[in-house]
């Protein structure tokens, strides 16, 4: 299904998480086109970041997930309405009919544990690229569960999801699966700074990570790392490096960091 | 810094591209020459910082901006630097952090991906409950249908074979492990030359016999296009048989047609032979029944009537002695390989109990036990025991537990399996089951008896697993091996017949 360039507006079905429907029920509101790209087109409402993803764009648990396979053509501050359960673009509208479940799995400590190493292995030398772009000293507070890590790090890196934010992403939504004792501080953090100092998109993404949300690639893993089956946790890593250009791979370096600090100091309390 | 550059900031509110572009960016519009210094990216603090320590000026912005900043060593190096993130924008942008290649969701869309529309065929491997909706999707794009999945609803299968027939395409299946479709080989396959021979196949482990015996006599095949087992049912009616014939008849590479099933039903068997009689390629019948050719003798009358040589077919192993036990056991993972045996055993042996017998008084549930004081025979890869499970093809365990018991009981007289190679089944069939009956042949020895296991090996020297690597194994652990299933048969009703006082 394409929308169609010109003509009739679009209208189609749409799956999103719970607090995605509940954003778009009520009354109507006006919002705008932040970004309009091919595969998703993300818009501003109240404040908060949503997406109308084709099938081809990374499913962020901020979209709607739509069966298009292409969006109409928009322009930046593009009015946008939401209400009544649909979001309304120039040539498109989309109605939220299904909800999704966009958290991740908890994880047991034992089970996190022994996922660390065979995480190591097989991402090797495969995260030094992104390494190689931040602040060691941002990665040494992030491994010692230091708030000073968010400074550093939120909105560092040139695309519209900073690498940053998308190795904070990972570490907040691996800390709560694993209920990771320094959670709350990092949260705290974030919630603070994140809408001044990062887009409004990333931003959006670390509150949902805040919430234990994140794409379904990382609940895969954690749905590998849960149920102790490599295959599926290998098949999640691959899926996750493919990701964007660094977002899969940063969010996969945030994940790796929170659970090493969980294996390195035990069993948080 | 240099007193002379040029320099320029601008803020592109909405832009839209990933890190990697963007970074991407930068340093193809450094490298520029002329270029001094380059960046682009969003405007957040932490990267208007690193902009600001680069000596850029940076106006008041939103973290939703995008940045460009470029220093340049003159105004045209300036003006041809812009124009190049520009360009280099343009390029990355319609494909952007989104842009991941996700796998088609539907059948169709797979189909309109792959440009296979109007032409080519669909392997729908999905559960039974749920194959028939792909494969209708895959009919409504003009797709031939391969349906590998079993435990399909025989109304099912009768309504996407009409509605296939209406629009002259094929469906292969429910239930079709195997066939070679333009030389490449679909489900579990072995890997035999190309040559002039089509196979319609009712039978999917009939069918890789014939492959293998003709493989064997330097035969090749062309096409081998099955059909699924009940499709020469009554209720099915060979709806696909004739689609695969007339197919089979309009290709001029294909010089000979066999027509392989189980037992048919017999209005079916026919009309199907008289529809046969009037296709301008010989069609060679191998419908299994009491009293017709087996499939090795079918495979050496088309080798007579294509004026080849029947070669002699292989073995393996040094001749077994005489059981102590009765009865014959025979514990199959292919479906004709047990039929045949079936058929040819009870010629000399009287009834065999099975769980797809030759007739219904004579049928027994292997789950509840052995068949007593019976000859017996049980097909692995029937429907009732696949369910919820793989086919004994790739996942042997349940066959080897049943083998264990077989050698164990002091009533088995002879133990015969088939063993079936080629891509798709498993990967070294050969060496679980030599440990298992190694394992069972010594205990039965030290119990003062003899229990003689005789193997037909289907497969080819080409196949992944090849075939005299398996049947030397097999044989070591001291199984009579054979390519040809009927002569398996034969041997292991020989050998059962010793102790019946020469009844058999």
């Amino acid at each position: 299904m394409n929308a169609p360039l010109t003509g009739a507006p679009v209208r189609c079905a749409g799956a999103a998480a719970a607090w995605v429907r509940d954003t778009v029920a009520g009354s109507l509101r006006s919002g705008r086109v932040l970004h309009p790209g091919a595969d998703a087109v993300y818009v501003e409402v109240g404040g908060a970041c949503l997406g109308l993803l084709t099938t081809r764009a990374v499913r962020v648990p901020c979209g709607i997930r739509t069966p298009l396979a292409s969006l109409p053509p928009l322009q930046v501050g593009a009015p946008v309405t939401v209400g009544g359960g649909a979001v309304n673009l120039p040539g498109l509208e989309v109605v939220v009919t299904t909800l999704l479940d966009t958290t991740m799995p908890m994880l047991s400590l034992d089970c996190a544990e022994r996922a660390v190493r065979p995480l190591e292995e097989q991402l090797g030398d495969r995260l030094d690229s992104v390494r190689d772009e931040l602040p060691p000293s941002a990665l040494t507070a992030l491994r010692n569960a230091d708030p000073a890590a968010v400074r550093q790090l939120l909105g560092l890196g040139p695309g519209l999801t900073p690498l940053g934010d998308d190795v904070l992403a990972g570490w907040l939504a691996a800390a709560i699966a694993i209920r990771h004792p320094s959670l709350p501080a990092l949260r705290a953090a974030v919630a603070a700074t994140a809408v001044e100092r990062t887009t409004t998109l990333s931003a959006t993404l670390l509150t949902r990570a805040s919430h234990g949300e994140g794409v379904p690639e990382l609940g895969s893993l954690f749905t590998g790392i849960g149920i102790g089956e490599p295959a599926v946790v290998a098949e999640s890593v691959e899926l996750l490096l493919g990701i964007g250009g660094t977002s899969g791979a940063g969010i996969l370096l945030g994940t790796l960091i929170a659970l090493q600090s969980l294996a390195r100091s035990g069993a948080p309390a | 810094m240099n007193q002379n550059a040029e320099t320029t900031v601008e803020l592109r509110a909405g832009a839209y591209a990933d890190s990697v572009t963007l970074l991407g960016v930068s340093r193809q519009v450094a490298a520029t020459p002329g270029v001094l210094a380059a960046q682009v990216a969003m405007a957040t603090p932490l990267n208007v910082e690193v902009l600001t320590g680069m000596g850029f000026e940076v106006p008041a912005c939103s973290p939703n901006d995008m940045v460009v900043a470029v220093r340049a060593e003159s105004p045209e190096a300036l003006a041809a630097a812009v124009t190049a993130v520009d360009l280099a924008l343009a390029g990355g942008s319609r494909r952007t952090a989104s842009a991941v290649e996700v796998p088609p969701r539907t059948t169709a869309s797979a189909a309109r991906r792959s440009g296979t529309t109007g032409g080519g065929v669909a392997l729908i491997s999905v559960p039974g409950a749920y194959a028939a909706v792909e494969a209708m999707d895959a009919l409504d794009q003009g797709l031939d249908v391969m349906i590998f999945s079993d435990n399909v609803p025989l109304e099912q299968e009768v309504a996407l074979k009409r509605i296939a027939a209406d629009r002259d395409l094929l469906v292969m299946g429910p239930d079709c492990g195997t066939a070679v479709v333009g030389g490449v080989g679909l489900g579990f396959a072995n890997v035999t030359p190309r040559g002039e021979v089509g196979i319609v196949a009712a039978s999917g482990t009939g069918c890789q016999q014939l492959l293998c015996l003709l493989a064997a006599a330097g035969v090749g095949v062309g096409a081998a296009l099955g059909v699924g087992g009940r499709d020469l049912s009554a209720a099915v009616g060979g709806a696909s048989t004739r689609q695969a014939l007339t197919r089979l008849d309009a290709d001029p590479s294909i010089e000979h047609i066999v027509l392989v099933s189980k037992p048919p039903a017999a209005e079916v068997a026919d009309e199907l032979a008289g529809y046969a009689a009037e296709l301008s390629t010989p069609v060679h019948l191998a419908l299994l029944g009491p009293g017709l050719p087996d499939l090795t003798r079918t495979a050496e009358s088309l080798l007579a009537a294509m004026g080849r040589e029947v070669p002699t077919w292989p073995r393996w192993g040094p001749p077994a002695p005489d059981p102590t036990g009765q009865w014959l056991r025979g514990l199959f993972v292919g479906g004709t390989l047990c039929d045949e045996a079936m058929l040819l055993a009870e010629q000399r042996l009287g009834p065999i109990r099975s769980n797809i017998p030759l007739r219904p008084k004579l049928g027994f549930d292997p789950s509840s036990g052995t068949a007593g004081a019976a000859h017996s025979m049980v097909d692995f890869g029937d429907d009732a025991m696949t369910r919820g499970r793989a086919h004994p093809m790739i996942d042997p365990t349940l066959r080897l537990q049943h083998l264990e018991q077989a050698l164990a009981d002091p009533s088995t007289g002879v133990v015969l399996l088939d063993v079936v190679l080629g891509h798709g089944a498993e990967p070294e069939p050969a060496a679980a089951l030599a440990t298992t009956l190694e394992a069972g042949v010594a205990a039965a020895r030290d119990q003062g008896r003899h229990v003689p296991v005789v193997l037909a090996c289907v497969g080819t020297e080409q196949d992944p697993q090849g075939l005299s690597r398996q049947a030397d194994r097999l044989a070591t652990a001291g199984a009579e091996v054979y390519l040809s299933n009927a002569q398996a048969v034969a041997r292991a009703v020989q050998l059962t017949g010793a102790v019946h006082g020469g009844a058999a």
